[in-house]
């Protein structure tokens, strides 16, 4: 499949490694030469540099014969712009990234349309929902609803307490029917396991289940749910105000930020919000703001490294649920494996957003979730494709990936080796990064 | 001291030695095909040893971390010349007809490989039709370069580890991308290499050459290597219609492959606005009105030829590094042998076949040294270096004058290293020129009353090494050599 990406800045890059190492037709058009030269040295994918928002440059890109075209350069004006004049020469479809949460509302969706612009994302929009999740199931690491909440993916560490710890897979499986395990994240791998890997403490496992089964299943992990009510953020610009708008009063919040002029836009935006003026990281501040009696806190600064440390700050202070905003994609595996609870990554986030769109075009139509570095799609199985030929554990499938579960008649269930795929069923796959168009053709 | 990932360099050196093990069945099938029984020998034993070699290497080493990093790539890239270079010499060793120690082995196949075509057979009529087509095929292979070869088969090479061993082994002056992605890239430019190859061929048939000369001649003209199947090379066919069906796909050689591809995927306008193929044009153009001056004023005229086709061809043949050399120019005097060696130092376009220094870099320098003229009177001009219509980075401009700077000391380092091996100081230079610009204009051409028959083993692997330092276009030979490289 032909992508051009315009932009190539932080989500730009992003996408456009991710997309070069899943084999696709990458170009990535960018005004400044030296950010090209980073990615076409390294890379497997075309550079073009000049403005995106040019005629001649976007038809050097060759947009008129691209499948996606994907406008994220940091001004949403340019986005729309380049995605307007992508759509007029013949781009099929056109994804411009905004930074105004009006233009994601479904009723200006045919505006945007009408310029040529097929969709919008907004990042902020996706980490703020990302927040509001976490702070709802505060002892998982991911929560993730598909199909209305048939099934369910929950991400958990596992500690000490959890019963599982040292079990094989192929015991757990025995013992439960109710739960699949799909990856488990091990320091800074993921792995899809088999019957004969070992859950070990410190493990970040993705379990498959249904929504009846999600409190046995947090038991299990020795887990216990605390209700959020008072939440402090630490930071906070856009995420922040977009947070407080979404939570509908159902959260007290307070920001601290250090810097005047956005703590008077965030009490502007965000008036049922305490907002602080001060150094957040000063401990004196937190404890003469109460942090103790905080149920959850948010690091949402710019630095991804005050976040982390921030977070294992108000750990210490007895503050149960902590959610960093970690931008720098390498830290991920490391803030994982420190006893930060969530962790939220904008560029991740759109990236699995443009993702899911890719996919939309590609197969019949799938939502999808990027993890660091694997991907959860929702596939819908063709009549009479290879899937469905024998039951799963006879099929041979490659090791890259697993089938956690499926969606038959509206109703969802979990996978085992025994279970037959149909056609029209809607099956939700694990696989590693990179590896997804290779298992195409399996649900085709 | 750097580590590099030794373990997956060498895998993959292993696997590229399997595509070089299926080249040396061609030369195997002409040995069988032409009853030569010596080669049949020598060509089964060098193709099973590199094939043994290749596959043990490929199944046995295992490295833990399969990513290759920059500086691996750089080492696979310089490496894989050389270990190619070795196996590649096997036949000419084990060949009853050649016979050759190890350094006269070596030197022949990097001759072979780096498309210089330089060789220490002494006579070439007395080699059997398999070495012939092995000497014409390692040109061929390393004409477009080793790795843009493997990258378009190989998927494994499709990583960001395949990107900087392309980079590596293509200087990246031009926009050398025409697709996305690599292997796309990659199997365009080898597409329009093999079919210039086919129709060259096709042509040659029509004249006066058999099918075997033909495809021999095929393989080293659009390489721009320069062997040939008789010692008199292309003397031995006089004919007017082969020189210039020659003169064309050397021509055409000299070319940049992308550009070649787009002009014949529908945007030949493209070609008109290359600032480069016009200087190169036009360099080709003046240098034949000064040789065709030369000739007269020196009293060579033999007949209309010797002003219109041989002076081109030689001047083509000189600035695509090919090095087919006609008889007549031994007499053309001292100028056009000073105006050869410009030749050689200038090369083709980057990104095609051809040696040398690249007319890319030239065409940055001279714009670079008229502005600095232009500056000296009007100091608050602003003057871009501007090629093809775009503004190159200044950046980009000192990359490719110091280039050329380092071209040139590392000629005369050469010059200067031969000279130590006892070679004469004039031919000392213009065969570490030669050598440099994969160009074949031996000693003996200069008329000097010895040739590279007479190098002494140092010298002949000096030679070899400033053929590969000339073929990877210095960087990546010359970064590993470089404390930067192994620090830390």
């Amino acid at each position: 499949m032909k992508i051009v990406i315009a932009g190539a800045g932080e989500v730009g890059s992003h996408l456009a490694k991710l997309l070069s190492r899943e084999a696709q037709d990458v170009t990535v058009v960018d005004r400044d030469a030296s950010r090209l030269d980073a990615l076409d040295t390294k890379y497997n994918l075309l550079t073009v540099c000049g403005s995106p928002t040019s005629f001649n440059i976007l038809s050097d890109a060759r947009a008129a014969k691209c499948d996606l075209f994907v406008a994220v350069t940091p001004f949403e004006t340019d986005n729309v712009t380049a995605c307007a004049i992508a759509k007029s020469m013949g781009a099929k479809k056109t994804v411009a990234r905004v930074d105004n949460f009006e233009y994601m509302k479904d009723k200006h969706l045919s505006f945007f349309n009408s310029l040529g612009v097929d969709s919008v994302i907004y990042p902020e929009y996706y980490a703020a929902r990302e927040i509001l999740t976490a702070l709802n199931k505060t002892w998982t690491r991911h929560w993730f609803e598909m199909w209305n909440g048939e099934l369910i993916l929950v991400g958990v560490k596992l500690r000490e307490s959890a019963s599982i710890v040292g079990m094989k897979l192929r015991e757990f499986g025995m013992s439960s029917r109710n739960f699949h395990v799909s990856a488990i994240r091990r320091r800074h791998d993921t792995i899809i396991p088999g019957g004969d890997d070992v859950i070990r403490e410190g493990d970040i496992v993705y379990f498959m289940t249904r929504r009846e089964n999600v409190d046995e299943l947090r038991e299990l992990c020795g887990k216990s749910q605390t209700d959020v009510s008072n939440v402090m953020i630490l930071g906070g610009g856009r995420i922040a105000g977009r947070l407080c708008s979404m939570a509908r009063g159902k959260y007290k919040f307070k920001i601290i930020n250090d810097n005047a002029d956005e703590c008077m836009r965030l009490a502007e935006r965000c008036p049922d919000a305490d907002v602080i003026c001060g150094d957040g990281r000063d401990n004196d501040l937190l404890i003469d703001e109460g942090i103790r009696n905080y149920d959850a806190f948010l690091a949402l600064s710019e630095s991804s490294e005050s976040n982390m440390l921030a977070c294992l700050t108000a750990k210490e202070f007895g503050v149960k649920k902590t959610i960093a905003e970690v931008e720098n994609i390498q830290y991920i595996g490391e803030a994982e494996a420190l006893n930060i609870g969530t962790i939220v990554n904008k560029k991740l986030l759109a990236a699995g957003a443009i993702f899911q769109r890719l996919l939309d075009l590609d197969l019949s139509n799938s939502k999808c979730m990027a993890l660091a570095d694997a991907e959860v799609a929702e596939i819908e199985v063709k009549e009479g494709s290879k899937i469905t030929r024998a039951a799963v554990k006879d099929l041979k499938l490659s090791h890259d990936m697993t089938i956690a579960g499926l969606i038959r008649d509206g109703k969802g269930q979990l996978v085992g080796g025994n279970t037959v795929i149909r056609g029209g069923d809607r099956v939700v796959v694990f696989c590693l990064t990179g590896a997804i168009h290779k298992f195409e053709k399996l649900f085709n | 001291m750097r580590r590099l990932n030794f373990a997956l360099i060498a895998r993959t050196l292993c696997s590229l030695l399997m595509f070089e093990a299926a080249f040396m069945v061609v030369p195997l099938i002409v040995a069988i095909y032409y009853h030569e029984v010596g080669a049949i020998q020598s060509f089964s034993v060098a193709a099973l040893i590199t094939l043994l070699v290749g596959l043990i290497g490929h199944i046995g080493i295992n490295p833990s971390v399969r990513e290759l990093t920059k500086y691996d790539g750089v080492m696979l890239t310089t490496l894989i010349w050389i270990v190619f270079s070795i196996f590649g010499m096997l036949p000419y060793m084990l060949a009853p007809t050649t016979c050759m120690s190890v350094s006269e082995g070596f030197f022949e196949a990097m001759s072979g490989f780096t498309t210089t075509g330089a060789s220490l057979t002494g006579s070439l009529d007395k080699l059997s039709h398999a070495i012939h087509i092995w000497h014409c095929l390692s040109e061929w292979i390393g004409g477009l370069g080793i790795i843009i070869f493997t990258v378009a088969l190989v998927p494994m090479l499709n990583s960001s580890g395949g990107i900087q061993m392309f980079n590596a082994e293509q200087a990246k002056i031009s926009q050398e991308k025409v697709s996305p992605r690599i292997s796309t890239t990659a199997r365009s430019i080898w597409m329009v290499y093999i079919m210039l190859t086919a129709i060259l061929f096709g042509l040659l048939c029509l004249g006066p050459m058999s099918a075997f000369e033909a495809s021999c001649h095929a393989f080293a003209t659009v390489s721009t290597g320069g062997f040939s199947t008789t010692s008199s090379g292309i003397n031995a066919f006089p004919s007017v219609y082969v020189k210039t069906v020659i003169c064309l796909f050397m021509f055409l050689g000299g070319v940049n492959f992308a550009l070649v591809y787009r002009a014949m995927t529908g945007k030949p306008r493209l070609v008109a606005k290359n600032d480069t193929f016009k200087t190169y044009c036009k360099v080709i153009l003046g240098f034949t009105l000064i040789f065709i001056v030369g000739i007269i004023v020196d009293g060579a005229y033999t007949g209309w030829q010797s002003i219109t086709i041989d002076p081109l061809f030689q001047v083509v043949s000189f600035i695509t590094s090919t090095g087919y050399m006609l008889t007549g120019f031994c007499s053309w005097g001292p100028t056009v042998f000073i105006l050869a060696l410009i030749l050689m130092f200038m090369g083709g376009c980057a990104g095609s076949t051809s040696g040398g220094a690249k007319i890319d870099r030239i065409v940055y320098m001279l714009k670079d040294m008229r502005n600095s003229v232009k500056t000296s009177l009007r100091p608050n001009a602003v003057l871009p270096v501007r090629v093809n219509g775009r503004v190159v980075p200044a950046r980009q401009v000192s990359v490719a004058v110091a280039f050329l700077l380092i071209y040139a000391i590392v000629t005369l380092g050469g010059t200067t290293l031969l000279s130590f091996c006892g070679i004469p100081a004039n031919e000392a230079f213009v065969s570490a020129l030669g050598a440099m610009g994969n160009n074949s204009l031996s000693i003996a051409d200069s008329a000097m009353g010895c040739d590279y028959m007479a190098l002494n083993p140092p010298a002949r692997i000096i030679l070899s090494l400033l053929m590969l330092t000339g073929r990877l276009e210095i960087y990546s030979v010359l970064v590993v050599f470089t404390p930067y490289f192994w620090r830390r």
